[in-house]
């Protein structure tokens, strides 16, 4: 029997690798290879390992290029490469270790993430950029999004993954071409030539730095180039929402500027970096004399003013709430909850189909604790509440009500007031799009794969690749 | 005004009150949860999936993990397949190494490939694939809309079943086992960010929600 083990030593932490490379963590893996945090122990240094996992030839030569390519570059914002080994059939490359989080991990936490701080990202990336597309150079990133930057705690960018990169302009010692690149994409953040593979050039990186920027700037990664040049032929209008209309506060300027960078004709954004980063700084003076509120996050002193105007629009608030839902009180029969729209498909599908309970009540209360009806919206029940280091339970109960009970209940105006529970459900209005168990169930879709683990695990597969598990038939042929 | 309308409106403004609170602690928790993942918890009367720190030392931000003897293994994770290694490829995080591993499936015998780091070898039953682990354990992986074999059913040494309904975006769409609980995602773009679960105790069904790392 042939392992991992045996054909990768270097994989896993606290092995060493290269003789010199001791493995700390990984720091990330895909289908393709992994990253690991090592210690240079002949140095004592800490570097990036860089380990390939392909077997095929081209994607051998790839990483292979981007250690060659890296090698050859020389700026703060790049990784230096110190080594390439082969070892144990396995390609390595060693770089420095670049301290930070990935911009993709700063936006799920902080998105959307003020625009002075992302120009001052930007500015750094465009610096790296105008170094890469030197013309003595010819190097177009290709891969440009927020997982391929990292930034110090000191706001220091830095640009990595040079697996797609492509050299327009072979460099004197060097053989690559054009056509040695290897095409690949980020759907979110590649433009329409990319995505095509009809030729790159550094207005590439140029759109891509722009959807990356606007991925920060609003939390949303933005539509995909393909589908905008899709909707772009067919009706004229680009389908791409401008950075200020979901962000007002980035304003007006700033979201022309990545509208333009995101051009899907690449001859309607900015022709090279410079250009860009031109953009950006006379727009960074602006509104640095302007608008003094957006960057700064130090919480402004509370006044008594303050405090008191805030209590204000609470109240206001409060009152407007309780008023609609004495209004609701009044004018709804029935309403209920079983399919509340606010909660996925399947949980109210298991609300609505609890076999115990025909008709059941929505309360928000600890299991063991007296109930306080309420019901169960996502927004307000979505509680985590760490009181044990391996539980996580602040559960919503659902209690069965006696029948006599059941007839009105009043609730929130936010709550889908459809006349709907286990024993009215046959009064209720049909639903508009038939639910997808239902099809399932009935087969009348598209007639499904049944596919069987010797186990008796059924597994139904549908043409459109949804996939539902029946469960575990016995011998007997029951259903677990 | 009837005396159960009195009490309707009373209620209707504790639930006013109740939510405010609520979204404090929901705050508080998204924070805690950074931290954390969620693992299959065997406890038939408590929600599906609970917090566990362990797991998260891993540093694998996949959100839903199976624990098992020695190891455990993310839920969410495709099972990748090297065509010209012809092996196939799966992340477990051994409970006495930091970090995850890199599990090979090479072949042994026509249709049968091992991987003795964990003890587990994978049968290739055509359009499924089934691990099964040394424990006892077994997964079963069919190929999603995505064209990625997904993870479809988890059984483990005490025949307890876990099953996984798949969208034709090659999301889950819902996780169940044997004691009619249930756990459905929420996604954000191809993350799980929130994860509803409904589970049975003493006749009553309860819902909770808990964020993801």
């Amino acid at each position: 029997m042939e392992t991992s083990a045996n054909l990768q030593p270097s994989v896993g932490p606290g092995i060493r690798v290269h003789g010199r490379y001791r493995v700390i963590r990984v720091i990330g893996t895909g289908g393709m290879g992994a990253v690991y945090e090592a210690v240079d122990e002949r140095l004592g240094l800490r570097v990036a390992l860089k380990e390939s996992h392909a077997q095929e030839p081209e994607l051998k030569r790839q990483f292979e290029r981007e250690a060659r390519l890296l090698a050859g570059l020389k700026h703060p914002a790049l990784p230096r490469v110190t080594d390439y080994f082969i070892e144990n059939d396995q390609a390595f490359l060693v770089m420095e270790y670049f301290e930070g989080s990935s911009l993709a991990e700063v936006v799920t936490k902080q998105a959307p993430l003020p625009a002075q701080r992302v120009i001052a990202w930007a500015d750094q990336v465009l610096d790296v950029l105008i170094y890469l597309h030197d013309h003595d150079r010819g190097i177009v990133h290709r891969d440009i999004k927020p997982h391929n930057l990292r930034v110090t705690a000191n706001g220091v960018i830095s640009l990595l993954d040079f697996g797609l990169a492509k050299v327009t302009q072979p460099a004197p010692a060097s053989t690559d071409t054009e056509e040695q690149s290897v095409h690949g994409y980020t759907r979110w953040y590649s433009p329409i030539e990319q995505i095509e593979n009809s030729g790159t050039n550094e207005r590439s990186d140029i759109y891509a730095l722009g959807a990356t920027l606007y991925h920060l700037l609003t939390g949303v990664r933005p539509d995909d180039a393909e589908k905008r040049a899709r909707i772009l032929t067919a009706t004229g209008a680009d389908c791409l929402h401008r950075v200020d209309w979901v962000v007002p506060a980035v304003g007006e300027d700033l979201g022309s500027i990545i509208g333009r960078a995101m051009a899907v004709r690449s001859d309607d954004r900015y022709q090279t970096a410079e250009e860009f980063r031109e953009a950006l700084r006379r727009l960074g003076r602006v509104r640095s004399t302007l608008d003094v509120d957006d960057a700064p996050e130090a919480p402004r002193p509370k006044t008594y003013a303050s405090a008191r105007r805030r209590f204000v629009q609470l109240s206001t608030v409060v009152a407007i709430l309780i008023f609609a839902i004495v209004i609701a009180a009044h004018f709804l029969p029935n309403p209920t909850v079983a399919e509340n729209p606010s909660l996925p498909n399947a949980a109210t599908k298991a609300l609505s189909s609890s076999q115990n309970a025909p008709k059941q009540k929505l309360t928000t209360a600890a299991p063991k604790s007296k109930s306080v009806p309420v019901v169960a919206l996502p927004q307000a029940s979505a509680v985590a509440h760490h009181d044990r280091d391996d539980r996580s339970i602040a559960p919503v109960t659902i209690k069965p009500k006696p029948e006599k009970e059941r007839e009105t209940r009043a609730l929130p105006s936010s709550v889908d007031r459809r006349p709907i529970t286990t024993s009215t459900r046959t009064k209720a209005p049909a639903p508009a799009v038939k639910p997808k168990q239902q099809v399932a169930a009935s087969g009348d879709n598209d007639s499904p794969q049944v596919l069987r683990a010797p186990d008796g695990t059924e597994v139904m597969k549908f043409k459109d690749g949804r996939i539902r598990v029946l469960g575990v038939r016995d011998h007997g042929g029951q259903r677990q | 005004m009837t005396s159960r309308r009195v009490h309707i409106y009373l209620a209707s403004i504790i639930f006013v009150l109740a939510n405010g609170v609520h979204a404090q602690q929901q705050r508080v928790s998204s924070r805690d949860a950074d931290r954390e993942v969620l693992v299959w918890n065997q406890r038939p009367s408590e929600p599906l999936f609970v917090t566990s720190r362990s797991e998260s030392q891993t540093g694998a931000g996949m959100g839903l993990w199976y624990r098992d003897r020695g190891f455990s293994v993310s839920l969410l994770q495709p099972l990748f397949f090297s065509n010209t290694g012809g092996y196939f490829v799966w992340w477990v995080a051994l409970h006495n190494q930091p970090g995850l591993r890199m599990i090979c499936f090479r072949p042994d015998t026509n249709k049968q490939f091992g991987a003795s780091d964990i003890g587990a070898n994978l049968q290739d039953l055509g359009d499924l694939k089934l691990i099964k682990t040394g424990s006892g354990s077994r997964f079963l992986f069919a190929v999603a809309g995505d064209g990625q074999l997904r993870l479809v059913s988890a059984t483990n040494a005490a025949e307890k079943h876990l099953s996984i309904d798949y969208t034709a975006a090659g999301q889950v769409e819902r996780i169940r086992d044997d004691f009619e609980r249930e756990a459905t995602p929420q996604y954000e773009g191809e993350q799980v960010r929130r994860l509803f679960q409904t589970w049975v105790e003493h006749g009553n069904r309860y819902l909770t929600a808990a964020a993801l790392k």
